[in-house]
């Protein structure tokens, strides 16, 4: 065995920096999991709390304005699972363990997350019109009186252009994030 | 996950993190561009490695495999960070050593030269470096990078010289 005088000093040096506590380490460990179990379970608690409530309103009172607007917000449900998994397809884990693989992961969750975007405003316009048309079905107002309301005002006239806004702040983020795995996988890939 | 899985997983998570913790924060000191920076990425090398670690079938080392989930979440940290600007040259110029080569500070001065100087290198040459550093032998660094041996062996010799380059022309400074 040969040995290398400068990578031994280098080594040396190296591994005597001053390092964090495992212990606390541990402890982040547990409490981050427990953030990302109460993340990953609010899509489905909002699906059964609005679901439910929906439902339950049939239920109390089965008059066609419940029974129509339980149809629209089972509809609105339907619709974000459905593109929700679709978007999601390829994007659970990587298909080996290597960092080539990795990346190629990464770089599929941001192009994932770049589609979900437009995916994002229309269902946001899906629910402003299911809203609108079941108040315009069930109530005694005009599309114009509608169109002027407070909820209409909060969620669509104010509402929609600051989600808008914020989607396309999100989308250049994630841009920007995909161009530097790009790099990144191009940095990788040099010898 | 039952209690007893539960319980397993966590003491192996606790033997792993007490025999490799400070080797990974040396590994995500070579990727951040602050102390507080490092502590996050740190606790996010951990969080994967705790949700890896069930998938672990022993094809390879425990260090190998902690090695990987590391340098993945590493490659995943830098994505998400602004793009990486090169270290500023004042952050390379640190007081002259002590009278007293032998001294702590003198060694924590020499071990933070050393680290700016990781940071400046490619990505692809800081990885070796890092992993060579850390004691890995070729044949791990290339499981854990994913590339072939006498790629890690081209990839080391060129770090080892862009290495050399930047310490010494720190020292010129």
């Amino acid at each position: 065995m040969t040995t290398d005088l400068e990578l031994d000093s280098w080594r040396l040096q190296w591994q005597r920096q001053p390092v964090r506590g495992a212990a606390e380490l541990k402890e982040s460990v547990l409490r981050e999991t427990r953030r990302t179990k109460v993340a990953l379970l609010a899509p489905a608690a909002v699906t059964a709390i609005i679901g439910g409530w929906a439902l339950l309103q049939v239920w109390l009172s089965p008059v066609p304005s419940a029974i129509s607007l339980a149809i629209g917000v089972w509809t609105c449900i339907a619709f974000a699972w459905a593109g929700s998994l679709w978007l999601a397809r390829g994007t659970w884990r990587p298909r080996a363990e290597t960092t080539a693989e990795f990346l190629a992961l990464a770089i599929r969750r941001c192009e994932s997350s770049l589609r979900a975007v437009p995916f994002g405003i229309a269902l946001y316009a899906l629910e402003l019109a299911v809203m609108f048309l079941w108040a315009l079905r069930t109530g005694t107002v005009t599309p114009t009186e509608l169109a002027g309301s407070p909820p209409i005002i909060v969620l669509g006239w104010l509402g929609g252009p600051i989600f808008v806004a914020g989607a396309v702040w999100y989308a250049r983020r994630k841009r920007a994030e995909l161009n530097r795995l790009l790099e990144l996988r191009r940095q990788l890939g040099e010898d | 996950m039952t209690d007893a899985a539960r319980a397993e997983l966590e003491q192996r998570l606790t033997a792993l993190l007490a025999a490799n913790g400070a080797a990974l924060g040396r590994l995500a000191a070579s990727y951040a561009t602050s102390p507080s920076d490092r502590d996050d990425l740190l606790q996010e090398i951990s969080v994967a490695l705790w949700q890896a670690l069930p998938r672990f079938r022993g094809e390879c080392t425990e260090r190998t495999f902690l090695f990987r989930i590391a340098h993945n979440r590493c490659i995943a940290h830098l994505a998400r960070r602004r793009p990486v600007i090169p270290l500023d040259d004042s952050e390379l110029e640190l007081p002259d050593p002590a009278p007293n080569a032998e001294s702590a500070l003198s060694r924590q001065q020499e071990g933070e030269r050393l680290l700016a100087a990781v940071r400046r290198l490619p990505l692809n040459y800081r990885q070796v470096i890092v992993l060579t550093l850390e004691g890995l032998d070729y044949r791990e660094i290339a499981q854990v990078l994913g590339i072939g041996e006498s790629n890690v062996g081209v990839r080391l010799n060129r770090a080892r010289h862009l290495l050399r380059q930047q310490l010494t022309s720190g020292d010129e400074r």
